[in-house]
């Protein structure tokens, strides 16, 4: 049945990838919401708690506040937080029973903007879509409300690097280890969004030579500064020692080529689809396997797909898919997906946060570069 | 900036007496936590059942992520914004039970049909549509929600007593020498005295979560006298007592030997039974005042983080009184209910620290743990990066009322060797 879960966990909601975007941030989100809300992103969808301190409140709503929706109480409340902390702006971000309330983030957004001076952007999630939507949706209110449009395109040395999030199984380790292949490339200076402080970054994205996207949710925040700025941007990340390789080499576009062919083991993998697709060429790059599908869970760009790729909408799009196709000898996803597969069939464990969460995972596999080469030799056997 | 985080107990005091509306500690801003509170671990006590919990995505996310919900027995349905505008819960109801039953390998022999908050808003109707649902699979159903949003009572009194109601309806009336343990997620671990003490009386001691039955389950509705592990449970009590006069004592959880045997006392007179303690009131006596002596100059935290422990100003009191050194309370709850631990601890010990566990920059004490020898009840993280704090957490073994608890926790408290 649509959107029933019993083999997997639901995954994670848009206001968690809002969060994600914002983690390291100088900002104070504020979530219009009650427990459980705040639940999901304190416990189980941000693994950077146990490194890294972020600010966060909770309107924890009550029946009162819904009955009389009173505003004014809230408003106060936020006041009050930012009066304790010295922040560059704050976000108010909807919840399901925000939006039952009809709460007007936009005018509460304002108000609170015109009585603190500090900058506040409405973020009209609903826990009702997976986090890709969120960041999504926080990405592009960040370039709408921070975006410098008079900067001269490609005047600096610059990349961004868009959609490396913690959801997105990004870690410091990984941006550490891209950073350098970036410098290698010759490329100075490096922003990788989702990681560190980078609002400053937003506002000078302009000046970039170059956009990569690293995650699926950077997409459309990639175009948008190719329409602006005529800035190019390249597809994905290198995973393995050959796509480091041969990393200098990508064309810009949106636009990915795999020549699949239906003679090799039959390999899945249930992934972002950037991060599934730079899998994809790694296992081609070793075993020279060419018959592997990507599905995901999250947003597929159709540029980005190949014959048998698909979005996957919940647990019975997933069985679907599963009935439709020929039995999978080999897949690589998350743990807590194992439910759908027989037991004889190879499994290869790579934790998908969004799906998984902290609660299930301690840290993040690094598969840049040469990383993912040991996690693969590992697993030869399979190939 | 200021540490809003962390207050003295005697300032925590203050705040608590000022009676202002918000029920947070720094009742200036607002709070990065409340409770939408183990319902569904609640409900996976009802053995042969299933549970069908329907909401919006993050609600669902919260309730099918941890283990204990991963065993196959939890049903998410997770709506989006058509069905909440459109009102079509009550279809995707009937459409997910028949799914649930076609796909099942073994009958589930009742359904727990679990709503959300936007449901108690928006007035869905699931008791009437599940009476006709029950008829139509031939089905029990049972419908509670976790809608923190609505009402004062917390979530989990609810679900309590939908529970108790459930099983009251299949009572016999001919009283079972039998005391439920109700209001705690565990039961008693195996290795306590209660068991033994009670069943040399003739009585058997049963948690919800040891039915394997249905038939154990209601069982429970003839039971001699209900023991109370936690206040959650209380209106459940209530209601057994009112309507069949089943007595009730409430046996909260502690560290406090004298609180177990003014329980126990409590369980000889209204059963009309003798309980011979005293052997194990000795022995605890003895493992805490060893530990007391092995913690001396050691720093103790009390926490509330997890389901296993217990109202962590209550243990910070009685290890206090007690003569150990508890320097750090970490509170997640509303600090309202606990204001005569607070009022105590703040004449006892006015510099005591309390960490407010919902203030929006605590998450630092992550990086930058406290010097803390033991912690007791706390969120594992809050010492990720100091592994020389011993871990007292109570996950496994929970906290009781029962001197077994405080013999454990004394025998941990002995492997502090900082």
């Amino acid at each position: 049945m649509k959107g029933l879960f019993n083999k997997m966990p639901a995954l994670s909601p848009d206001y968690c990838g809002v969060l994600s975007v914002l983690f390291e941030m100088n900002v104070l989100p504020i979530i219009h919401s009650q427990g459980g809300c705040v639940g999901n992103y304190a416990f189980i969808d941000e693994i950077r708690w146990l490194d890294k301190s972020s600010k966060f409140v909770n309107s924890a709503i009550s029946e009162a506040d819904v009955v009389m929706g009173d505003d004014e109480k809230f408003i106060e409340q936020i006041l009050n937080s930012l009066a304790l902390q010295d922040v560059d702006f704050s976000v108010i971000i909807s919840s399901p029973i925000a939006m039952i309330m009809g709460a007007d983030l936009n005018a509460i957004s304002k108000t609170v903007e015109l009585r603190s001076g500090v900058k506040t952007l409405p973020m009209e999630t609903h826990g009702l879509e997976y986090y890709d939507v969120g960041q999504k949706k926080m990405y592009s209110a960040l370039l709408d409300r921070f975006l410098d449009h008079s900067v001269v395109p490609g005047e600096q040395n610059r990349v961004n690097v868009i959609g490396a999030t913690s959801l997105d199984n990004w870690s410091e380790e990984m941006n550490s280890d891209f950073t350098n292949i970036l410098k290698k490339m010759g490329f100075e200076d490096i922003a990788i969004w989702g990681y560190g402080d980078y609002k400053h970054d937003i506002q000078e994205a302009g000046k970039a030579k170059l956009n990569i996207v690293v995650s699926a949710s950077g997409i459309e925040c990639a175009k948008e500064l190719e329409e602006i700025f005529g800035t190019p941007a390249i597809v994905g990340f290198p995973i393995g020692t050959i796509a480091e390789k041969n990393y200098n080499k990508r064309e810009a576009g949106f636009a990915y080529q795999f020549e699949k062919e239906d003679t090799d083991k039959h390999i899945l993998i249930i992934a972002d689809q950037i991060y599934g697709n730079e899998i994809r060429q790694a296992i081609f790059n070793m075993y020279g396997c060419k018959n592997i599908d990507v599905v995901s869970f999250f947003h597929m760009e159709e540029s980005l797909m190949v014959s048998g790729d698909r979005r996957i909408a919940d647990e019975e799009d997933m069985e679907k898919f599963l009935e439709e196709n020929p039995p999978y000898e080999i897949v690589i996803g998350d743990q807590l997906l194992k439910n759908f597969f027989s037991p004889d069939t190879q499994y290869l464990e790579m934790p998908h946060l969004a799906v998984s969460g902290r609660i299930n995972n301690r840290e993040i596999k690094n598969v840049i570069g040469k990383n993912a080469d040991k996690i693969l030799e590992k697993h030869r056997h399979i190939f | 900036m200021e540490k809003a985080y962390i207050k003295t107990i005697s300032e925590v005091e203050k705040l608590v007496n000022s009676n202002l509306p918000l029920n947070h500690m720094q009742l200036t801003h607002a709070s990065c936590t409340a409770g939408c509170g183990n319902i569904i671990d609640i409900l996976l006590m009802i053995p042969e059942s299933v549970i069908l919990f329907i909401s919006p995505l993050g609600c669902g996310r919260h309730i099918s992520i941890y283990p204990q919900q991963r065993t196959g027995r939890v049903y998410t349905c997770v709506l989006d914004e058509k069905d909440l505008v459109v009102g079509s819960q009550l279809e995707i109801l009937d459409e997910a039970i028949q799914d649930i039953l076609e796909k099942a390998n073994v009958r589930p022999k009742l359904i727990s049909v679990c709503g959300s908050c936007v449901d108690m808003l928006l007035g869905t109707d699931y008791e009437s549509e599940c009476r006709i649902l029950s008829e139509k699979y031939n089905l029990p159903i049972l419908v509670t929600y976790m809608a923190p949003v609505i009402g004062n009572e917390h979530p989990a009194v609810r679900v309590y007593r939908s529970i108790f109601e459930l099983i009251c309806l299949h009572r016999t009336g001919e009283p079972k020498k039998l005391i439920n343990s109700i209001g705690r997620l565990t039961a008693y671990e195996e290795s306590s005295e209660i068991y033994t003490l009670l069943e040399k009386c003739g009585y058997e001691v049963r948690h919800l979560s040891q039915c394997t039955t249905m038939d154990e389950f209601y069982e429970m509705g003839d039971a001699a006298v209900n023991l109370i592990g936690h206040p959650k449970a209380l209106a459940a009590a209530q209601m057994m007592k009112e309507k069949f006069d089943i007595p009730y004592i409430a046996a909260f959880p502690t560290f406090d030997i004298e609180y177990v045997s003014r329980v126990y006392r409590q369980l000889e007179e209204v059963l009309q039974i003798q309980i011979e303690d005293e052997a194990l009131h000795t022995e605890a006596q003895n493992h805490l005042e060893t530990a007391r002596k092995n913690m001396e100059g050691k720093i103790l935290a009390t926490g509330e983080s997890n389901v296993g422990t217990w109202n962590a100003f209550d243990n910070a009191l009685v290890l206090k009184k007690a003569g150990f050194d508890v320097k750090y309370v970490f509170s997640i709850n509303a600090i309202g209910g606990e204001s005569a631990e607070i009022k105590e601890l703040a004449k006892l010990a006015p510099d005591l620290k309390v960490i407010n566990e919902g203030c929006p920059n605590v998450y630092e004490l992550v990086l930058n743990p406290l010097h803390v020898d033991a912690a007791i009840g706390l969120w594992e993280d809050w010492f990720y990066h100091r592994p020389e704090t011993k871990d007292i957490s109570f996950v496994d073994h929970p906290q009781l009322c029962d001197y077994d608890t405080i013999i454990r926790l004394s025998d941990s408290l002995m492997e502090v060797t900082v």
